[in-house]
């Protein structure tokens, strides 16, 4: 800039700016070639335009924003693909009448959830996956470790009472978790419902989905969920 | 050109346009976060629940067991390391009844997914014949699943989808059940 005088509010300095501009050699070529001079300092660009589709894409995104009650956060999880369609509105006629839907396919819903986790960890940069030593955990709480080699859980972390069907740790857990469940339904005056979602993993085998829904019982949680992805 | 009023300028020839020019960066710049949280918040698979009965033995109190459910048939599907057998109140449908000695009634069959080719099961047939079953006990709706200790838990998943409904929509076998025996 060619003028240092510093403006003292009295004039725009946007004025001052373009008449020095003016005089300036090379934004003389530029008027030549140009022609036109306002294209100097107001460059054609129109935000309008760009402000509609950002605001239409807004609009779309609102409409199709979902969340989910149960959120899979856990990169070592990856559920099973169901074709199961849930009627919409059905989640809300269980809560109320308490009656499961008649073909066995619900919405979700938030009560105790037990997961399986599997034996591959997503990670960026590895598109095959990290190793992983699978676990069941009880609302997100790591309970007992499976054993990695060969994908069942510990003899030792067994009931032995139970001939090897009862996994004590997640029994335990579960109890704990009733508890809590039984007082936050006196306050809701509502009965324990004994519902439980199970979140496995799909390569789980099925001797360890056993041995959960065996424990589950006798825990005291009888209504059983399995979450899967549904069709899109 | 140069007598016009700065205000004027970048106008073009329209002296009645509104001079006052509204700066609507900082409203796309809320625009465009506002775009990057819905994206980072929507969740992007939906999920489904699958209803389940309690397993055959432990059947703990708490929750309402649907004893009355249990019927008569006990159609019972087990999943084997090589296919599918099917069962039902004593008798056991599986090779042998066909002259197969020694290998499951629906074997795994070779599919073409993606171009690789693969073994897999043969749900069409497990849901062929348990069409076939539901002709013969149409109030029946219960179902139990047993299965090898080793068989993934996709398979069973698959296994419900193929028990729940056929092509047309009919409700088949909705109401599945464990059985925390081994296969028999």
């Amino acid at each position: 800039m060619s003028d240092p005088t510093i403006s003292d509010g009295s004039e725009p300095a946007y004025a001052g700016w373009s008449q020095t501009v003016a005089a300036d050699g090379q934004a003389k070529k530029r008027k030549s070639s140009r022609g036109r001079r306002k294209h100097i300092h107001t460059p054609p660009l129109s935000i309008t335009s760009l402000t509609d589709a950002v605001t239409l894409l807004l609009v779309y995104l609102l409409k199709t924003f979902a969340t989910n009650p149960i959120e899979v956060k856990d990169s070592s999880i990856e559920l099973p693909r169901s074709v199961c369609r849930p009627e919409p509105g059905s989640g809300a006629r269980e809560r109320e009448t308490g009656s499961s839907p008649r073909d066995g396919c619900g919405e979700v819903q938030e009560t105790v959830i037990v997961m399986i986790t599997g034996p591959i960890r997503k990670a960026t940069g590895h598109p095959e996956g990290l190793p992983n030593t699978p676990r069941i955990a009880v609302n997100s709480e790591p309970v007992v470790e499976l054993d990695a080699a060969t994908y069942r859980v510990p003899d030792s972390a067994k009931d032995p009472a139970s001939n090897g069907w009862v996994i004590a740790p997640l029994r335990d857990a579960l109890r704990r978790a009733k508890e809590l469940k039984e007082v936050s339904s006196l306050r809701d005056d509502k009965k324990f419902d004994g519902k439980v979602v199970i979140l496995a993993d799909k390569q789980t085998p099925y001797r360890v989905l056993s041995e959960v829904l065996v424990t589950c019982g006798e825990s005291g949680f009888a209504d059983f969920r399995f979450a899967v992805i549904k069709p899109d | 050109m140069a007598k016009r009023k700065p205000t004027e300028r970048g106008h073009g020839q329209g002296a009645s346009e509104d001079p006052l020019d509204l700066d609507v960066t900082p409203f796309l710049n809320i625009m465009f976060m506002l775009i990057l949280s819905i994206l980072a918040m929507t969740a992007w698979t939906q999920l489904a629940m699958l209803n389940v009965q309690a397993p055959q033995i432990g059947g703990g109190g708490g929750g309402a067991a649907p004893v009355e459910n249990l019927s008569t048939l006990n159609l019972t599907v087990f999943v084997l390391a090589d296919g599918f057998n099917v069962g039902a109140s004593g008798a056991t449908l599986d090779g042998n009844s066909e002259g197969r000695t020694g290998e499951p009634l629906i074997t795994k069959v070779e599919k073409t997914a993606f171009g690789k080719k693969a073994i897999d099961y043969d749900y069409t047939r497990l849901q062929q014949k348990l069409i076939e079953i539901k002709k013969s006990f149409p109030d029946e709706e219960s179902m139990i699943v047993s299965a090898d200790g080793n068989v993934p838990y996709e398979v069973i998943v698959r296994v419900m989808d193929a028990a729940r409904r056929s092509a047309d929509g009919k409700i088949l076998f909705p109401a599945v059940a464990f059985a925390a025996g081994v296969v028999g």
